[in-house]
């Protein structure tokens, strides 16, 4: 019996009940994002080198270390507009300002946001602050709300 | 009904802190776990103002229905709430220091079946605690900067 691939098919399917059936159960959308994402990415390619070839282990921990690490978020279920939409009411509601830059918006003068499109309602949002600031921080926090709050 | 409460001092004018602060389109923006405030109705803010809630806690949903129950602007908003939790927000608001105190007061109750659903009522009381700390610093985060 080989219990590092029973661990990590246990850990998946943990981590796919808190990050897909969870939401999708309601109808809302799904998250990749943080410590909880880059995991998900891990075990999931941990789980095809343990069975395959362990030089995929490498691209397991460079994808875990590049979601972690780029603070981007995977987004599911939702269109782009809406997104759009989320972030534009969560910087009304949060008091923030805005300008358009590089194919995304740069927030506060501080916090640059972009958001890719990669097809069947699979959303790429990247951050990037200069310094780092609360109020960067819970724009973000919003915006994930508002993302939430929308039906798949 | 447990009580938790949080306070500070924010440097803007009292009317300003009040205006945002009783709007219940607001709610989710400064307050943790506070997913959606919808069907606010009438827009215009005031007594008798009503709305739907909807928290989310560890991925469990507790909602319930909120009315705007004394209004004295500009330093005092009391709403309550009937749902999964019933509860009763008060916010007092008070010139200081050339910005404006505030104050926000939790009383609530939890049903049951929420309780059970959720954890035990310690860590209940916990998380009220750190929710309302963090509504009143998000707060002062938002209207300072």
């Amino acid at each position: 019996m080989n219990y590092t691939l029973l661990i990590l098919i246990m850990l998946q399917l943990l981590l796919t009940s808190h990050l897909f059936i969870l939401p999708l159960s309601k109808k809302r959308p799904v998250f990749l994002d943080g410590i909880e994402g880059s995991l998900f990415f891990f075990t999931f390619l941990a789980i095809i080198a343990t069975i395959i070839h362990p030089l995929i282990y490498i691209f397991a921990l460079v994808l875990a270390f590049f979601v972690y690490y780029t603070h981007c978020w995977i987004v599911y279920g939702v269109p782009m507009e809406r997104i759009n939409n989320a972030l534009d009411r969560a910087i009304i509601g949060g008091k923030s300002t805005s300008v358009k830059k590089n194919k995304g918006l740069e927030i506060d003068d501080n916090m640059f946001v972009r958001i890719v499109h990669l097809g069947m309602n699979i959303c790429f949002i990247q951050y990037k602050n200069k310094i780092y600031s609360k109020k960067s921080e819970l724009i973000k926090q919003i915006f994930k709300k508002f993302i939430q709050n929308y039906f798949i | 009904m447990t009580k938790v409460t949080s306070s500070t001092i924010i440097n803007r004018s009292i009317q300003e802190v009040f205006d945002y602060m009783a709007s219940p389109s607001n709610g989710p923006i400064i307050i943790p776990h506070l997913n959606e405030n919808t069907n606010i109705s009438p827009e215009k803010n005031g007594i008798g103002q009503k709305f739907d809630w909807r928290f989310n806690m560890a991925g469990v949903d507790l909602r319930g229905k909120a009315e705007v129950t004394e209004y004295t602007p500009p330093t005092k908003v009391v709403m309550s709430s009937k749902g999964d939790a019933d509860s009763a927000w008060t916010y007092t608001l008070e010139e200081a220091d050339g910005g404006t105190k505030v104050i926000v007061e939790i009383d609530y109750e939890l049903a049951e079946t929420a309780l059970q659903r959720i954890a035990n009522k310690m860590v209940i009381n916990k998380l009220a605690q750190k929710t309302v700390e963090q509504m009143v610093e998000n707060l002062k985060v938002i209207l300072e900067n």
